[in-house]
């Protein structure tokens, strides 16, 4: 069976390198885009299993992005993980109303992520790893 | 040293985002100091700025030694000792984690109801650099400690709530 793909949408290159390590150690594909509308044709292109979509990004930020992977038929149904700097709970139940299946504040220790992603789709440990 | 309250606030603010990002990021525990901290002016630096517009109009600056910085982007980016940061990584990183610090200090300061939002990191890099705020702003300095490497914040801060007295 595939790996399950996952789409990284960061403009910042160190932040998908943090998320990009944490998953090394699970059976998955990573792919990366720098903003949201590389994330889109990316998605449209790849179809991952899982969007981890950060919020501020220049050329498409992660709102408008999300807004348009909600408006596409095919690519709706994809969980979506928004990553952003910000922990306002206001925005956050709105980024929910959206459509987003979930969020995470780069405050909030990466390896959430991880465990969100094991949840949403049963990533699985590479055997013979730490993660294992 | 006792400050006003409004400064008290910030800097609780301020010394729980910056300590909070470069734990969360970097795995580095920063002591907040009292001791003032100026760069010496040869001394190159790199700063990492992004504005807040909303319940408060601030530009938040995150700055350090252009030595530091090239450690964290090793560390951030996990990069090998002998590995060399690219100009542009180092750029990424400290945008980043200025923007993650401001990220925090924005939700320090949420009115509810009232949108909030944050500009996309600028960097300056160079020497001899002097930040100077426009009239009617406030600046506010605030030095870390990682070690004997110094992170300074400064806050620029516009009040809107004395403009509509």
């Amino acid at each position: 069976m595939k790996n399950p793909l996952i789409l990284l949408v960061d403009d910042s290159r160190a932040t998908r390198a943090i998320v990009s390590k944490m998953l090394s150690g699970y059976e998955c594909e990573i792919i990366e885009a720098a903003n949201g509308a590389l994330g889109i044709e990316a998605a449209r292109q790849n179809q991952p299993k899982l969007i981890v979509l950060d919020m501020t990004m220049p050329v498409m930020n992660g709102v408008e992005a999300l807004k348009a992977l909600q408006a596409d038929e095919v690519l709706k149904h994809i969980p979506v993980i928004m990553l952003t700097a910000n922990s306002n709970p206001e925005e956050m139940e709105q980024l929910k109303a959206l459509g987003a299946t979930d969020y995470i504040t780069k405050t909030q220790k990466p390896r959430l992520i991880l465990e969100r992603a094991i949840a949403l789709i049963g990533l699985q440990a590479k055997p013979g790893t730490l993660a294992a | 040293m006792k400050l006003p309250t409004y400064e008290q606030d910030l800097k609780l603010f301020i010394d729980d985002a910056v300590v909070t990002v470069f734990d969360t990021m970097l795995a580095m525990e920063l002591s907040p100091s009292h001791r003032g901290a100026d760069f010496s002016p040869n001394q190159p630096q790199v700063i990492g700025m992004v504005g807040i517009a909303g319940s408060v109009t601030a530009v938040i600056c995150l700055r350090v030694s252009e030595s530091f910085a090239l450690h964290l982007t090793q560390v951030m980016m996990g990069f090998g000792p002998d590995a060399f940061p690219s100009g542009n990584d180092v750029n990424d990183v400290i945008g980043e984690l200025t923007n993650i610090a401001a990220g925090k200090l924005k939700s320090c300061f949420r009115v509810p109801g009232q949108p909030c939002n944050l500009s996309l990191p600028t960097i300056v890099r160079g020497h001899s650099l002097d930040l100077e705020s426009m009239t009617g702003t406030e600046r506010h300095s605030f030095t870390f400690y990682q070690a004997d490497e110094r992170i300074v914040v400064e806050f620029y801060s516009h009040h809107q709530q004395e403009d509509s007295l």
